[in-house]
């Protein structure tokens, strides 16, 4: 069962790497491409927050990602040691207001709730572990 | 994530190439909101060669959008891939552009504005 293991820093300028992290591991293991965007945009916003969000302490932290890709579906896992913080219980975004007034905030997760089949979350010796499983049909 | 902004006699043109991911929305920040400070025109973003966008990227387009209007301008966001499409719609952002097939065809609304 192809893997990818990679530890990224708490910085913003990891995206960018990540996402080709995550493109060259599709290349490598025939991940369809509306699977692919699906991973890349889910990952990215959930990475994203975590940088921003989960370390108000400031200081050097790793988040941990892996990626396995099965037969019928590819699953990613983040671990982070941030504050604690369960994606699955984050408000429904406000997707309706005129745009004077549209807040920007809460579109990440709505996304993740969108692109993904599956979520799971737990908190573990200190860790934030976010499992997000895509489909592949 | 190349971004290229050119002034042409109805507006300015920029066209976005590559990944609008985090790291990257600020670059575009960068040319977009800053060139309409210095001079306010209509805008055309050229997406043909945009295969990807993240909350980031809408970020940026939102705050242009809301800029632009307030000059009194017009931005309209050309040949969105399908995948940019999606994130667009599911985003509910699609509604709040203008939004045309090609460059060829933003260029054409433009001008008819602009002839009244």
């Amino acid at each position: 069962m192809p893997a990818l293991d990679v530890e990224l820093k708490n910085d913003l300028c990891e995206i960018t790497r990540l996402l080709n992290l995550v493109e060259q591991f599709a290349k490598d293991t025939g991940l369809p491409d509306d699977a692919l965007n699906a991973v890349m945009l889910s990952l990215d916003e959930a990475v994203t927050n975590t940088i921003n969000y989960g370390f108000p302490g400031g200081g050097i932290h790793c988040i941990r990602l892996t990626l396995r890709r099965e037969p019928d579906s590819i699953t990613s896992i983040i671990e982070d040691d941030g504050i604690p913080f369960n994606p699955l219980e984050a408000p429904e975004a406000d997707l309706t207001s005129p745009i004077e007034d549209r807040p920007i905030g809460g579109l990440g997760i709505h996304f993740i709730r969108n692109y993904m089949d599956e979520l799971y979350y737990r908190r573990e010796d200190g860790k934030n572990i976010f499992t997000l499983v895509k489909k592949i049909s | 994530m190349e971004i290229k902004s050119e002034n042409l006699s109805n507006g300015r043109l920029i066209c976005l190439d590559g990944k609008l991911d985090t790291t990257t929305s600020n670059a575009f920040s960068d040319v977009l909101l800053k060139g309409m400070d210095e001079e306010p025109m209509n805008v055309i973003i050229d997406m043909a060669a945009l295969k990807y966008i993240s909350s980031s990227g809408l970020r940026v387009l939102l705050a242009g959008l809301k800029k632009i209007k307030a000059q009194n301008k017009i931005m309209v966001l050309a040949a969105l891939q399908p995948h940019v499409m999606e994130v667009m719609d599911i985003a509910g952002f699609s509604p709040l552009f203008t939004i045309s097939p090609s460059r060829e065809d933003a260029l054409a609304l433009l001008q008819k504005k602009a002839n009244g």
